[in-house]
């Protein structure tokens, strides 16, 4: 592989709560090489957004970043406003959420799909105009030219979210985060979301790092998965190792929290617990609360993330895989949680 | 799919002009309902107060002679039932006739055209004032959200909203006429200068029609203070909206998509954040104009401004009937205006808005 586009190296966002100040990114390290999709899992609270505002330079006011954000060679953490400005949209672009929202409700097409083009790359009104014609076609937009003149409530979600992707698209830029992109849509316009994305990343030669809670979503598309939890990298690896076999029990619990899609047949089971907030982040590894494998030496030591080879990392010490084998990692799915890794020990 | 495109160059064309005519028809005919609802209402009230318009009018001798009194109410009507005397009104009005001030003996229109031009320039500086200054100001604490320019527009507006007209007045007529000497102290011009020709009544606009420009200044000059004391208020009010509006649209998904393109700051604001702001703030500014115009009564009152406020006072104190119909009558139309137009600024400002 290409040297890599993306590089970000022990990024740790603090933000200010009401009891203090709280990690909510703790030394997060991947990568995202050329024309890759890197897929950022995570339940809500993980860090994986604000991963991303990082990134681009968007977090809220009070918060305080450290680590390096490298972007082709060049540092992002501490780049000053203005280079940040003229970087964002037009090399790393943002497609947000809610394709709903994301989209300005009183300003027509062809403004939302233009302002930036016309500012970064410094092109007449009837240039920036054609091109967007082309955006359109590119992203499947029946009418082109005639949507150029429309607003975006004349559209339906799944059209919105391919106009913001062109949106995002407009000026070429190298790497594309698109934070939960198919979490609003309904389920039949998902695929075809993800479909987009993918041709357009081999046509286009952009990388892509997909933000969502859902590994049904990355399973589809991307070529390597980051999973966080509690704002710490817990698991990482290509799309389909970590999948097939993953080793974090959090991972685990996710693919079993996961309807049909990787374990057909089986029924969904949730992670018990809830996700931890700020002010209540446990110390040690911050999953051991809701792990079924937890030791003592979870609860104050916290896991070192380490290279498992394949080119994966792993941030657990107990890991349950390699100590139970595959076969009886699969059997105690239906068995009663907690109860079978007791008896082990 | 292939219909898409057609439909959408359609649809995108938003106000049409037959569209816009059946929106004014509809609105006119509500309007109608509303002006006899409203006459109705100012009738039966200003016919109920206790009071007696013959004492108000007549001197105290004529007071004394039955005879006298008896002609007075048979000349303006008042002996006949009061439902009868709401027709009568109603038949009249329709002909477009207000009826005969009872106390100056002009007719109550004309009364109404001489004032109604003096209030509209106050109104329409103060709201043109205080709505520049309400929503810099209010944009400028949005922006600095939590830090000192924040906290002190804040306070600023808090007792911009709550000081009272008559204590802003008496403060801004000390200091700036008193004190200063800044600004004139009443009137619209001073005392013995002539007016300009009446084109639109206002004596800035007309003053700048036939290119008198010292009288121009002169006219604005004596606008400032009644202007600003009653624009205080809705200064405070424009503020506080601006600011809420403001905060609640910058937190949109489609502002951070907007600082993810990388637009300058400045651009993000203006085009992203303020308009979608200033559609709420039209409501408030449009509500605002209409009290305005039709609460001048105590400005108008301190700094001698001939316009309807005063009037009004006058009408009052008068019992002058067919002039506090009037009065009332105008004070309906503006807000029925006021709401047509708003509501036609919103349609052209939000395209999901169509008129109906």
């Amino acid at each position: 592989m290409s040297p890599d586009l993306l590089a970000i190296e022990e990024l740790t966002v603090r933000l200010r709560t009401r009891r203090g100040i709280r990690r909510a990114v703790d030394g997060v390290s991947f990568a995202v090489g050329s024309g890759e999709i890197v897929g950022l899992a995570g339940e809500s609270g993980s860090g994986k957004t604000l991963t991303a505002l990082a990134l681009l330079g968007l977090l809220p006011g009070g918060a305080r970043v450290s680590g390096r954000v490298m972007f082709e060679g060049r540092d992002l953490v501490g780049l000053d406003r203005r280079r940040l400005r003229e970087l964002r949209g037009r090399e790393i672009a943002l497609v947000s959420q809610d394709p709903m929202t994301a989209l300005h409700p009183l300003l027509r097409i062809d403004v939302q799909l233009t302002e930036h083009v016309r500012a970064h790359l410094g092109l007449s009104k009837a240039e920036a105009e054609a091109r967007a014609v082309e955006l359109l076609a590119a992203v499947r937009i029946p009418g082109p030219a005639a949507a150029l003149g429309a607003y975006p409530h004349q559209f339906s979600g799944g059209m919105r979210q391919r106009i913001a992707i062109a949106v995002a698209l407009a000026c070429a830029p190298k790497l594309l985060v698109a934070d939960e992109p198919t979490t609003a849509l309904d389920v039949t316009v998902q695929a075809g979301i993800l479909r987009l994305l993918d041709n357009l990343r081999h046509e286009h030669g952009f990388s892509v790092l997909i933000i969502t809670h859902d590994l049904g979503v990355l399973s589809a598309v991307a070529d390597r998965l980051v999973v966080l939890y509690g704002g710490r990298v817990v698991e990482s690896g290509t799309t389909g190792e970590v999948l097939a076999s993953p080793r974090h029990p959090y991972t685990r619990g996710l693919m079993r929290a996961l309807p049909g899609a990787v374990g057909a047949g089986q029924a969904m089971t949730p992670i018990a617990g809830s996700p931890p907030t700020l002010d209540s982040m446990p110390g040690g590894c911050h999953f051991h609360p809701r792990c079924d494998w937890a030791v003592e030496s979870c609860f104050t030591v916290v896991p070192a993330r380490r290279e498992i080879g394949g080119g994966r990392t792993l941030a657990c010490d107990v890991d349950p895989l390699r100590r139970e084998g595959p076969e009886t990692a699969a059997a105690d799915r239906d068995g009663e949680p907690g109860l079978e890794p007791e008896l082990q020990r | 799919m292939a219909l898409a495109a057609p439909e959408l160059s359609r649809r995108a064309r938003r106000v049409t002009p037959a569209g816009l005519a059946r929106f004014l028809a509809r609105r006119l005919g509500t309007g109608l309902v509303l002006v006899v609802g409203i006459t109705l209402v100012a009738f039966v009230i200003t016919h109920l107060v206790p009071g007696n318009p013959a004492a108000a009018t007549l001197g105290q001798t004529a007071m004394s002679d039955p005879t006298i009194v008896k002609a007075w109410d048979h000349q303006y009507g008042l002996d006949k039932p009061v439902v009868e005397q709401y027709l009568i009104y109603l038949g009249k009005l329709a002909e477009g006739n207000l009826g005969i001030s009872e106390h100056d003996n002009n007719p109550v229109l004309s009364d109404l055209g001489q004032h109604i031009p003096a209030t509209l320039e106050l109104a329409l500086f103060a709201i043109v004032v205080s709505t520049a200054i309400g929503v810099s100001l209010g944009l400028l604490a949005a922006v600095r959200r939590g830090r000192t320019a924040d906290g002190v527009i804040r306070i600023a507006s808090l007792a911009g909203v709550s000081m009272p007209t008559f204590w802003v007045a008496l403060v801004l007529f000390i200091v700036f006429f008193s004190k200063l000497g800044w600004f004139p102290s009443g009137g619209r011009l001073d005392p013995g200068v002539t007016p300009p020709a009446t084109i639109t009544g206002m004596y800035t606009v007309d003053a700048i029609l036939h290119g008198q420009w010292s009288l121009f200044v002169q006219a604005l000059q004596h606008l400032v203070l009644p202007g600003v004391t009653l624009g205080i208020f809705t200064i405070g009010t424009m503020v506080r909206f601006t600011r809420a509006s403001v905060l609640e649209v910058v937190n949109n998904d489609y502002v951070r998509a907007a600082r993810a393109k990388g637009l300058p700051e400045w651009t993000v604001v203006r085009r992203h954040v303020l308009r979608p702001a200033l559609l709420a703030i039209t409501t408030v500014a449009g509500l605002a104009f209409a009290n305005l115009l039709s609460g001048t009564v105590l400005v108008e009152n301190i700094y001698g401004w001939p316009g309807i406020g005063e009037y009004a006072y006058q009408s009052a104190i008068n019992l002058d009937l067919p002039a506090i119909m009037g009065v009332s009558m105008f004070v309906a139309l503006v807000y029925i205006v006021i709401n047509l137009l708003v509501d036609l600024a919103y349609s052209l400002l939000d395209p999901r808005i169509e008129l109906r």
